[in-house]
C-alpha cells in the first residue's frame, strides 16, 4: 500500500494521493471490482461507477438480508439539507458491516432512525424493514417489542449511558422486566451476563454504581445490557472512541466474538478506517448523508471506487509510516553518555531529582537542545477519602526526562492518565513541578518557585503550544485577529507593525487574510486549529508542544493539519514536542518516540527503531493494539 | 457516607456560629449604644438611669464583646432566648406559635411538591407547547408579585368580595383554615420549582443514560419516572432548600396578612412593637432552621445521588 | 458561510440520483427534495412488503455513487460546526435575537416610563404628596383624585406616583452594588482558586445563611437614621451570595478553556486575563442576574417597609403605601391596591426584561 505523503507541498491543497497506485479508480471495471462470478451474473455491473450507480449494488450478496434499508432519508429540520439522503443498505445475517464517515455525515442518524430514537419533530421518508416490519412505520408501542428485543444499541459515551443515581443490578433487573427474560429471577442471569462480557465478581458488580467503574468496564455492562434480550442486530454508534487504544482492542474482541457466537450481525458505526479494516465483512462509506460507496472491506480498501472513499483512505495516518525514512533534521548535539544504545534508553532509572536552588538564565546557544526535562516529578495531593484518611499523593509524573534536539519532532505517547498531558502543563509552566529540571532553549527553571509574569513572559516567547479541542482554545468573543494580536500585545510588538504580522501568520497556516475579521463559531475545526497554530507561532518559539492537536479532527483535515505542522518545522526550524495517544500519528510525524505509562518514561528511541524493535512490553502492547496494521 | 456526614454536620456548625456571631455583633457591637438599639429610640429616651443599667447588666454589655456573645450562645444553649418587655420569655412564645406553624409548613411543602414538580414534569416534556408556554408566562407572574401584594388580593377577593374564605385565621388555626395562607406562601417557590424542574426534566431527557434506556426498551413510564424525573430530582432538591430561605422571609408577612397566630407572626408583632431582643432572638432562631435544613438537603442529596455519597467530601 | 464545501451540491435534487431512480423499480420514485409536505406521504404507500424480491436481484457486491467530487476541495472545507452558528459572538448573536423580540421593546418601554416616573415624578401630577387633608380622606374617585383619597385624604394617585422614585432607585442601586460585590468575590474566587476560594466560600456561606428579609429586619433595627442609602447598604450586605455563587462557577467554568491557558503560556498578566477573557465570558449570567435582582430587591423594599422596618415614614414608598392601606382593606380597597398594582407591574417588568435577556443570550435559568 501506498504511504501517506507528507512532503512538502502548498498547504491549500489536498496532500492526498490516491491509494493504490496500480489501479487508479478511473480504469476500475467491473470486472475487476467483482471478479468473473458476479459479473457473468448481472449485466448491470457492466456500468461504470462514473456512469452512474450500480443498481443491483444496493444489495449485498445473494441471500436474504437481516435488514434492508431503503431510500431513507431524514431531515431535522425543514430548512437545512437532509442529513440522511435517500440512503440505501443491506444488513446481512452474521455480518459486521461497518458505517463509516467524518463527523456531520449521518452515520448516527442512520443509527438513531434504525432504532427509532430520532428527536419527535424528525421528518423521516423511506423504509426501513426488518425482517417483514416496516420500522418507518411502527407506533410507540410496537417499538418496544423491537428495541432491546430485535435490535441490541451501543451507545457512544459509556461515562454518560449508564444512569448514574442506579445500580449496575438497577439497570439490569429494568431491562430483564421489560423483555420477560427471567420471571424466576433476574439476578442469575445478570451474573450469567456479566460473566459473558468478562467482567469478574458479577455479584459485587450488580451492586455497585456506575461513576465507580472504568470506561471499559462499563461499556461491557452496556454490551451485556444491550445483548440480554438475544437481539439479531447489534447497533454499535463508535463504541469504543471514548476509550485508549487497549481497551478498545478488548472490548471490539468481545463485541466481535459474541455477535457470532450469537449469530446476530453488528452495524458499527465508526469513523476510524482502521476499526474497518479489521473488524467489518462489509463496509458503507458516508458523506454529507450519501452512502457514496459500498461493497465488501477488503475490495473497497484495495479499489476503492469513489474519490471520497480514496481521500478518506489516502489520509488514514499509518503505521507503516514508521519505517519510512526520516526526513533531513539538523544533526543533535548528542550528549555522550545521556543516550545509551545508540540513541535509545528502554527504561529509566530510578534517580532522585537533584535539589534545586534558583531560577538562572543561560545563554542561548545553538548547539543546547531545544527542551530537556530531567527527573521531573509532579504530584498531585488527593482528598482524604475513606481508602487513605490521612490523604494521600497521586504521582502523575514519576522522574520523566526526555531531550527534544534542535529542529526535532520527539513524540511523547501514552494513553489517557499517563501523565503526558501534565508534562505539557509543567513545561508551560501552568503548573509547577514538584522536584526536577526544566530546560526550554537553555533557560532552566526549576521545582518550588512560582514563576514571576517575567519569566513566564520569558519563557512564552521560546515555547508555545497547541491543545486539542479546536473550539474551547480560542476565546469565542475575539475575532481571529485579535486572538493572534493577544501575543503581540503581550510581546510588545509595535502597533503599527501587528496587521501585517497577523497577516504574515495567516499566511503561514495556510489561512487566507480575510479570515482576521472572523470569529471562532464561522471556522470550522481545522481552520480554528491552524489559528491556533498561528498563535503558537507569533511569538517566534524555539519549541512548539501540540498537546493532542490533531486528536479532535477528522481524519482529512487531521491528514491537513499535520501536512501543516510538517511544513512549519521545516520552514521554521521548529523543535516539537507532539503529544498524542495514537502511535500511526507519531509513525507519520515523529522522529524520536518516549512512550509514558503511569507518569513513568518506559522507552525511548527513534521512531524506525522502536516501531519495528520495541523493547518494553507495554510499548508491544500498544502497538499490537493499534487497528489497521494488516490493512495499511 | 459517615463521613461525609459528619463533613457536613461541621460544616452546619460552623455556619450556624458565624451567622449567629454575625447578626450578634450588627446589634450588640455596633457604633452607638446598645441599649438604644435594643429598646427602641422612643423608649431610650424616657429611660431613667436605673433601668439603662439594668438592661445593661441584663445583656452583659459592660463585658467585652466576644464574652457577651459567649453568655448569649451559653442562654441559648441552655433553652434561654431571652424576655420580652413583658418578662414574658422567647422560648415561651415559640413554643405556643411552633404547632400553627408546623401545620404552615407542611401545607405549603405539600402544595409546592405536588404543584410544582407535578406541573413542572407535565412542561418539561412538552417543551415549546401551548401549554409550556403558558406555564412559563404564569410562573414568571407568580415569581413576580410579592408575598404581601397576593395576599391581600385573595384576601380581598377570596375572603372579603366572595365570602370564600374567613379573612383571617382564628386562634385555634386549624388545616382547613390555613390552606389559603399557605397556599399564598407556596406561590412563588412553587412557581420557581415549576420553571426549575422543567429544565431539569427537558434536560434530563436528551441525557444519554435515558436514550440508551430507550434503546433497550423500557416502558414509557419507567422512563420517566425511574430516569429522567429522577435524576431532574437531583437540582431540584438544592432549590428546595435554598427556598426555604425565602419562604422564612415570606412567612412572617403571609402570618402578618392572614393573622395566622405562627411564629412570622411573633417576629411581625415584636418589630411592630420595637422590641429588639426578642426579635433578633426570633431571627437567630429561623436562621440556625434555615441552616439545618440545608443540611438535611444536603444529606438528602447524597442520599439520591450516589456518587457523592461515595466520591465528594467536599 | 464560505466553508460550505462545493459538494454540498450532491443534496440537490436532480444532481443527486437516487439509486432507486436508475433502478427504475416500482416503489418511492425520488428523493424528496425537502421534507415531505405532511405526513400523509406514508399512507400513500401502497406496498405492505418490501418493494422489491430479494431474488431478482443480488450479486453484485460494490457499490458505488456517482462521483462528483472535483478535485483539490477548499482547505478544511468541511465544517464540524453545529448548524446554526451565525457567526457572531454572543453578544452580536443575542442582540440579533432581542432585536426581534417583542417582548424585549415591550419591557424595555415600560422600564422607560417607570425610569421617567421615579425621575420627575412631577411631570405625571401636580398635586404635593405631602399635602394631605384629613377633609378629604377616603374620598372617592374624582377628577381631583383620580384614584381616590387615602386614609390621611392624600391623593393616592401621587402617593403611586412619588413612591415610584424610592423603590426604583433602593432596586436599581441595590441591583449595582450586589451584582458588583458578589461578581469582584466571585470571579476573584473562581479565577484564583486555593486558599482565596475557600476564604471566600466560607464568607459566602456564612452570608448565604441569613436570608435577605431576615438579614435586614435585623440590621434595620440597629441602623441610627434609616434612608435610602442605608437600606441599600443593607441590601447589599444579605443580598450578593447569590450573584457571588454565580459568578464563581461561570468562572471556573471559563477559566479552565484553553484559550485561557494559552494566554497564560503567552505570559499574560492576570490583570489582563481577567479583563478581557474572564469578564467577557462571564458578562451573561451577571447581566442576567442584575437585571432580575432590581426587581427582588424592589420587592425587598416594599416588604421591610411593609414591616415597618424600611424606609422612614416621610419618605413615600410603595410598601409603606400598602402597609397604610391594609387597615382599611375591606372598605376602601383601592387604597392598598394601587400601589400594590404598581409595585407588582415594575417588579414583574424587570423580571421578565431578566428572563428575555437571558432567552437572548442563552444563558442557563438560576435561582435566587
Amino acid at each position: 500500500m501506498s504511504h501517506h505523503q507528507t512532503g512538502p507541498g502548498p498547504a491549500d491543497t489536498l496532500a492526498i494521493i490516491p491509494v493504490s497506485p496500480t489501479k487508479p479508480a478511473a480504469q476500475l471495471t467491473p470486472a475487476s471490482q467483482t471478479g468473473p462470478a458476479a459479473s457473468a451474473k448481472l449485466p448491470a455491473a457492466q456500468l461504470t461507477p462514473a456512469g452512474g450507480p450500480n443498481p443491483a449494488a444496493l444489495l449485498a450478496p445473494p441471500g436474504p438480508a437481516l435488514a434492508r434499508i431503503r431510500d431513507l432519508s431524514v431531515w431535522y429540520t425543514a430548512h437545512q439539507p437532509a442529513a440522511v439522503a435517500a440512503a440505501s443498505l443491506d444488513i446481512l445475517p452474521n455480518e459486521t458491516l461497518a458505517v463509516v464517515g467524518e463527523s456531520g455525515s449521518g452515520k448516527t442518524t442512520l443509527a438513531n432512525a434504525i432504532i427509532g430514537l430520532l428527536p419527535a419533530q424528525t421528518r423521516i421518508t423511506g423504509q426501513i424493514w426488518l425482517g417483514q416490519n416496516d420500522l418507518t412505520d411502527l407506533t410507540r408501542r410496537a417499538w418496544r417489542s423491537f428495541r432491546g428485543r430485535r435490535i441490541g444499541y451501543i451507545p457512544q459515551d459509556p461515562m454518560l449511558s449508564l444512569n448514574e443515581v442506579w445500580s449496575i443490578g438497577r439497570h439490569f433487573r429494568q431491562t430483564i422486566a421489560a423483555h420477560h427474560l427471567a420471571p424466576t429471577g433476574w439476578r442469575q442471569l445478570a451474573v450469567e451476563r456479566l460473566a459473558e462480557v468478562e467482567l469478574d465478581d458479577p455479584h459485587r458488580l450488580l451492586r455497585q454504581f456506575p461513576h465507580q467503574l472504568s470506561g471499559g468496564m462499563r461499556q461491557r455492562v452496556l454490551i451485556a445490557l444491550a445483548l440480554l434480550a438475544r437481539p439479531d442486530l447489534i447497533i454499535a454508534d463508535e463504541p469504543t472512541s471514548a476509550l485508549d487504544v487497549l481497551v478498545q482492542k478488548r472490548v471490539l474482541d468481545l463485541l466481535g466474538s459474541l455477535t457470532r457466537r450469537l449469530n446476530a450481525s453488528l452495524m458499527l458505526i465508526t469513523h476510524d478506517l482502521g476499526l474497518v479494516a479489521d473488524r467489518a465483512d462489509r463496509v458503507a462509506v458516508m458523506k454529507q448523508g450519501q452512502i457514496v460507496e459500498s461493497g465488501s472491506t477488503g475490495d473497497i480498501i484495495r479499489h476503492p471506487g469513489h474519490s471520497y472513499t480514496r481521500q478518506l483512505l489516502g489520509a488514514v495516518p499509518r503505521l507503516s509510516a514508521a519505517l519510512r525514512p526520516r526526513t533531513a533534521r539538523p544533526i543533535p548535539q548528542a550528549a555522550p553518555g545521556s543516550q545509551p544504545e545508540a540513541g535509545r534508553s528502554a527504561s529509566q532509572p530510578d534517580r532522585p531529582g537533584s535539589q534545586p536552588d534558583t531560577l538562572r538564565s543561560i545563554p542561548q546557544t545553538a548547539d543546547q537542545p531545544a527542551l530537556n526535562i530531567t527527573d521531573l516529578v509532579k504530584d498531585y495531593r488527593l482528598r482524604r477519602s475513606a481508602k487513605s484518611p490521612g490523604g494521600n499523593t497521586l504521582r502523575a509524573v514519576d522522574h520523566a526526562s526526555f531531550t527534544v534536539q534542535r529542529g526535532e519532532c520527539l513524540a511523547l505517547v501514552g494513553e489517557s492518565g499517563s501523565g503526558k498531558s501534565t508534562i505539557a502543563k509543567l513545561i508551560l509552566g501552568l503548573e509547577r513541578p514538584t522536584a526536577g529540571h526544566i530546560t526550554v532553549s537553555g533557560l532552566t527553571s526549576q521545582a518550588g518557585r512560582r514563576p514571576t509574569n517575567r519569566q513566564r513572559q520569558e519563557r512564552g516567547q521560546l515555547i508555545q503550544v497547541v491543545f486539542q479541542d479546536p473550539y474551547a482554545s480560542l476565546d469565542p468573543q475575539f475575532t481571529v485577529a485579535r486572538v493572534l494580536a493577544e501575543p503581540l500585545i503581550v510581546g510588545r510588538t509595535a502597533r503599527s507593525s501587528r496587521p501585517e504580522r497577523i497577516a504574515q501568520l495567516l499566511n503561514l497556516v495556510g489561512l487566507p487574510s480575510d479570515m482576521a475579521q472572523r470569529y471562532p463559531s464561522e471556522l470550522s475545526g481545522g481552520q480554528r486549529q491552524r489559528v491556533a497554530i498561528a498563535r503558537a507561532l507569533a511569538p517566534e518559539p524555539d519549541v512548539l508542544i501540540c498537546d493532542e492537536a490533531v486528536s479532535a479532527l477528522d481524519v482529512l483535515v487531521q491528514a491537513q493539519i499535520l501536512d501543516t505542522l510538517g511544513d512549519l518545522r521545516h520552514k521554521l526550524g521548529l523543535s516539537m514536542l507532539f503529544i498524542t495517544h495514537d502511535l500511526a500519528v507519531v509513525a507519520e510525524i515523529a522522529d524520536t518516540v518516549a512512550v509514558i505509562t503511569n507518569g513513568r518514561i518506559v522507552e525511548t528511541g527513534p521512531v524506525p527503531q522502536v516501531f519495528a524493535d520495541p523493547r518494553h512490553p507495554y510499548t508491544r502492547q500498544l502497538l499490537a493494539a493499534v487497528p489497521g496494521q494488516a490493512a495499511f | 457516607m459517615s463521613r461525609y456526614v459528619i463533613n457536613r454536620v461541621g460544616q452546619a456548625v460552623i455556619v450556624i456560629l458565624a451567622a449567629t456571631l454575625l447578626l450578634y455583633a450588627m446589634v450588640y457591637a455596633m457604633p452607638g449604644d446598645p441599649v438604644r438599639a435594643l429598646v427602641g429610640e422612643q423608649r431610650s429616651s424616657q429611660l431613667d438611669e436605673a433601668t439603662v443599667a439594668q438592661i445593661r447588666a441584663r445583656y452583659n454589655l459592660d463585658r467585652p464583646f466576644l464574652v457577651q456573645y459567649g453568655l448569649y450562645l451559653k442562654g441559648v444553649l441552655s433553652g434561654d432566648l431571652g424576655t420580652t418587655f413583658s418578662e414574658r420569655p422567647v422560648t415561651e412564645i415559640i413554643a405556643q406559635a411552633l404547632p400553627v406553624t408546623f401545620r404552615v409548613a407542611v401545607l405549603t411543602v405539600l402544595i409546592q411538591a405536588i404543584i410544582g414538580i407535578g406541573v413542572g414534569l407535565i412542561a418539561g416534556r412538552r417543551r415549546g407547547g401551548l401549554l409550556d408556554g403558558s406555564v412559563m408566562v404564569v410562573t414568571m407572574v407568580l415569581i413576580g408579585v410579592p408575598t404581601f401584594v397576593s395576599g391581600y388580593v385573595i384576601q380581598y377577593f377570596l375572603g372579603v368580595r366572595w365570602g370564600w374564605i374567613k379573612p383571617t385565621v382564628s386562634a385555634q388555626a386549624e388545616w382547613s383554615e390555613l390552606i389559603v395562607p399557605a397556599a399564598v406562601l407556596a406561590l412563588g417557590s412553587m412557581a420557581f420549582l415549576i420553571r426549575f424542574t422543567r429544565s431539569g426534566v427537558s434536560e434530563a431527557l436528551r441525557a444519554d443514560h435515558v436514550k440508551t434506556a430507550r434503546a433497550r426498551g423500557l416502558p414509557e413510564w419507567q422512563i420517566l419516572i425511574s430516569h429522567v424525573l429522577r435524576n431532574a430530582l437531583i437540582p431540584i432538591v438544592t432549590v428546595l432548600g435554598t427556598e426555604f430561605g425565602a419562604l422564612l422571609g415570606g412567612a412572617i408577612i403571609t402570618e402578618a396578612v392572614f393573622n395566622v397566630p405562627g411564629y412570622g407572626q411573633q417576629v411581625y408583632q415584636n418589630i411592630i412593637r420595637g422590641e429588639s431582643a426578642p426579635t433578633v432572638s426570633l431571627v437567630i432562631v429561623m436562621v440556625v432552621a434555615f441552616v439545618l435544613v440545608n443540611l438535611i438537603v444536603d444529606l438528602l442529596y447524597a442520599a439520591i445521588n450516589p456518587k457523592v455519597r461515595y466520591v465528594s467530601h467536599a | 458561510m464560505s466553508h460550505t464545501p462545493d459538494t454540498s451540491q450532491l443534496d440537490l435534487p436532480g444532481h443527486a440520483t437516487s439509486p432507486a431512480v436508475l433502478l427504475q423499480l416500482p416503489g418511492p420514485a425520488n428523493p424528496p427534495a425537502g421534507p415531505p409536505a405532511n405526513p400523509s406521504d406514508k399512507q400513500e404507500r401502497a406496498v405492505p412488503v418490501p418493494w422489491y424480491e430479494p431474488d431478482q436481484l443480488g450479486g453484485v457486491e460494490h457499490y458505488v455513487a456517482p462521483d462528483s467530487a472535483e478535485p483539490g476541495e477548499e482547505l478544511d472545507s468541511r465544517s464540524q460546526d453545529a448548524p446554526g452558528t451565525t457567526g457572531k459572538p454572543l453578544f452580536g448573536q443575542a442582540w440579533s435575537r432581542l432585536r426581534r423580540q417583542p417582548s424585549f421593546w415591550f419591557t424595555l418601554a415600560a422600564t422607560s416610563f417607570i425610569g421617567l416616573v421615579a425621575a420627575w415624578p412631577s411631570l405625571f401630577t401636580s398635586n404635593d404628596p405631602r399635602r394631605c387633608l384629613l377633609a378629604n380622606s377616603r374620598a372617592a374617585m374624582s377628577p381631583e383624585f383620580p384614584l381616590g383619597a387615602d386614609f390621611l385624604g392624600c391623593d393616592i394617585l401621587t402617593t403611586v406616583i412619588y413612591g415610584a422614585r424610592a423603590s426604583v432607585s433602593v432596586g436599581l442601586l441595590a441591583a449595582l452594588t450586589t451584582t458588583l460585590l458578589g461578581a469582584a468575590l466571585g470571579v476573584a474566587a473562581g479565577y484564583f482558586g486555593g486558599w482565596i476560594d475557600a476564604l471566600i466560600s466560607r464568607i459566602t456561606d456564612t452570608f448565604f445563611a441569613i436570608p435577605l428579609i431576615l438579614g435586614a429586619i435585623v440590621a434595620m433595627q440597629v441602623v441610627e437614621r434609616r434612608s435610602v442609602l442605608t437600606l441599600v447598604a443593607i441590601l447589599t450586605v444579605f443580598g450578593w451570595t447569590g450573584t457571588a455563587r454565580i459568578a464563581r462557577s461561570a468562572t471556573i467554568e471559563t477559566g479552565v478553556k484553553d484559550y485561557i491557558a494559552a494566554a497564560r503560556t503567552l505570559g499574560a498578566r492576570h490583570s489582563r486575563i481577567l479583563l478581557t477573557h474572564i469578564v467577557p465570558n462571564i458578562a451573561a449570567p451577571v447581566i442576567v442576574v442584575i437585571t432580575m435582582a432590581i426587581g427582588g430587591l424592589i420587592a425587598a423594599e416594599a416588604a421591610l417597609s411593609f414591616l415597618n422596618v424600611g424606609l422612614p415614614p416621610d419618605v413615600p414608598s410603595w410598601g409603606k403605601a400598602i402597609s397604610d392601606g391594609k387597615t382599611v382593606l375591606k372598605v376602601n380597597p383601592g387604597i392598598l391596591l394601587w400601589p400594590a398594582g404598581a409595585l407588582t407591574f415594575t417588579v414583574l417588568n424587570f423580571l421578565v426584561l431578566g428572563d428575555v435577556i437571558r432567552n437572548a443570550l442563552g444563558a442557563q435559568e438560576t435561582f435566587r
